[in-house]
């Protein structure tokens, strides 16, 4: 399929990309491979687009104990999984990177671009003759919902990968935008509306990711539902960080979040009162599972599985993500 | 709006006169008569226009064209030397690997990035670094069969 008429253009900097999205109408690209294909479907007709990636110096990932990670907004998934630091210290970031999409969509998309992933539904990701059937949605810039009837917003689903292990591991974003820069916790990152995902000005960028250190005793891991091992977005997704403390492993903290459970990774609140200072066992985890499986809301609006064995899917993964956080935080 | 385009391929030097919107698939195919890499779903999931960008496998129908200046790009084209194919496409014959022929020169761009970065993979490695690339004759097993031996010498 051919995309529609845009003008290209590079910037060479941050701050230059910065003023050309803020002459209107313009959207950022690095990888491109959300922004592609959502041109090629009409659903988004920029006047053009800036090629971020030819910005030199931003595809850096850093660890040190000081400062923790560090990732450059140009670093690219695959980056993320073939950084030593990276593989020792956050093996929910290797695995959430690993899963998203393919190897191919791996080496191209970025870990930022990643986490500013659009909302997807499978109303609006379709060709403009598919959608011509239908009035269009609130997300395609109509006044009303195909998932939810009667709704008076967009409940299109937030299905990036890495995003929940990042939010688990107490991640920060920095914003850079031409009226100066801002640093905010990622999950001011997300509105929460299908229609308008990402919290950011239409001059706004993620120039850095940043993590804090790994703590002493602590673990995380990442898990997806999904129909195919490769390729596909997930249909629910958990990433859950942990720390033990003590020589039984008694748990001294957890944190849970969920993607493609809402329109917006989201984390479940109050995961770590039911299991504080219990040694970490399945048994022990089930008012986290149960918590997680209350959190999330999935819609009939991804193919691949129903609403309500999704929502029960929930429980499933927290645990087998817990596991993988556990293997890691016990380890050493 | 066209514009000049200058674009590295298979060591090549090419400069054409191309619109600011076309992917790089389409440049390769209809501008510069490349037209090894295929276009299957157009949409980053099916692989068939995997081509190498600086050595990674990247997907052609999802790469502006003009985001590709600069950069070493390898087509199914630049395989072979002197007319003998690559060990993989080698292989692949001999293995019967191909059937439509379609996906092939997809999963032999995804097997040749792989094997020039690890060049004795596991067949685990070997399906992962396929597993962006969808075949549907052959049911793969000759696939991951011919790499094997490709990256053994055989």
């Amino acid at each position: 399929m051919k995309l529609p008429r845009i003008d290209y253009l590079e910037a060479k900097t941050l701050p230059e990309a910065c003023a050309l999205l803020a002459q209107g109408d313009v959207l950022a690209c690095a990888g491109g491979t959300d922004l592609v294909p959502s041109m090629k479907h009409r659903v988004k007709a920029p006047r053009a687009v800036v090629n971020l990636k030819a910005i030199g110096g931003l595809d850096y990932i850093t660890y040190s104990e000081k400062d923790g990670l560090r990732i450059g907004a140009l670093a690219t998934l695959r980056d993320l999984q073939n950084n030593k630091s990276v593989q020792q210290k956050y093996p929910a970031l290797v695995q959430s990177a690993a899963m998203v999409g393919t190897i191919q969509l791996q080496n191209m998309g970025t870990v930022a671009g990643n986490l500013c992933l659009d909302t997807r539904c499978y109303y609006y990701n379709q060709s403009s003759f598919w959608r011509s059937a239908r009035p269009a949605c609130y997300k395609a810039g109509g006044e009303v919902c195909h998932v939810v009837k009667r709704s008076d917003h967009c409940w299109a689903c937030y299905s990036g990968d890495t995003a929940p292990a990042f939010m688990v591991l107490g991640a920060k974003v920095k914003v850079v935008g031409s009226k100066g820069e801002r640093v905010i916790a990622l999950k001011q990152l997300y509105s929460g509306d299908g229609q308008k995902p990402i919290a950011l000005a239409a001059d706004e960028l993620v120039a850095e990711i940043q993590v804090p250190a790994r703590a002493a005793g602590s673990g995380s891991g990442y898990t997806k539902l999904r129909i195919r091992k490769a390729i596909d977005f997930p249909l629910m997704g958990a990433a859950v960080w942990m720390q033990l403390e003590g020589k039984a492993g008694v748990v001294k903290d957890i944190r849970v979040a969920l993607t493609a459970a809402d329109s917006a990774p989201i984390e479940v609140p109050g995961a770590a009162k039911s299991i504080q200072g219990k040694p970490y066992s399945e048994e022990n985890l089930a008012e986290v599972m149960e918590a997680s499986y209350k959190k999330a809301r999935p819609v009939d609006c991804v193919i691949g599985g129903s609403p309500p064995y999704r929502k029960k899917m929930a429980r499933v993964f927290v645990k087998r993500a817990a596991n993988l956080a556990y293997q890691q935080a016990q380890a050493k | 709006m066209k514009r000049a385009l200058k674009l590295t391929v298979n060591d090549e030097d090419y400069e054409v006169l191309a619109d600011t919107h076309r992917t790089l698939l389409e440049v390769l195919r209809d501008s510069l008569g490349l037209t090894g890499s295929k276009e299957g779903c157009g949409f980053g999931a099916c692989g068939a226009c995997t081509v190498l960008l600086d050595g990674k496998a990247n997907l052609a129908c999802l790469t502006l064209a003009f985001s590709a200046q600069g950069k070493q790009i390898t087509t199914i084209e630049g395989l072979a030397v002197n007319g003998k194919l690559h060990p993989i496409q080698d292989a692949a014959v001999r293995y019967g690997a191909i059937q439509c022929g379609f996906c092939t020169p997809g999963w032999i761009m995804s097997a040749k990035a792989l094997l020039d970065e690890k060049p004795k993979p596991t067949e685990l490695e070997v399906k992962t670094a396929i597993s962006g690339n969808l075949c549907r004759c052959t049911g793969y097993v000759k696939i991951i069969e011919s790499i094997i031996a490709a990256s053994e010498g055989k």
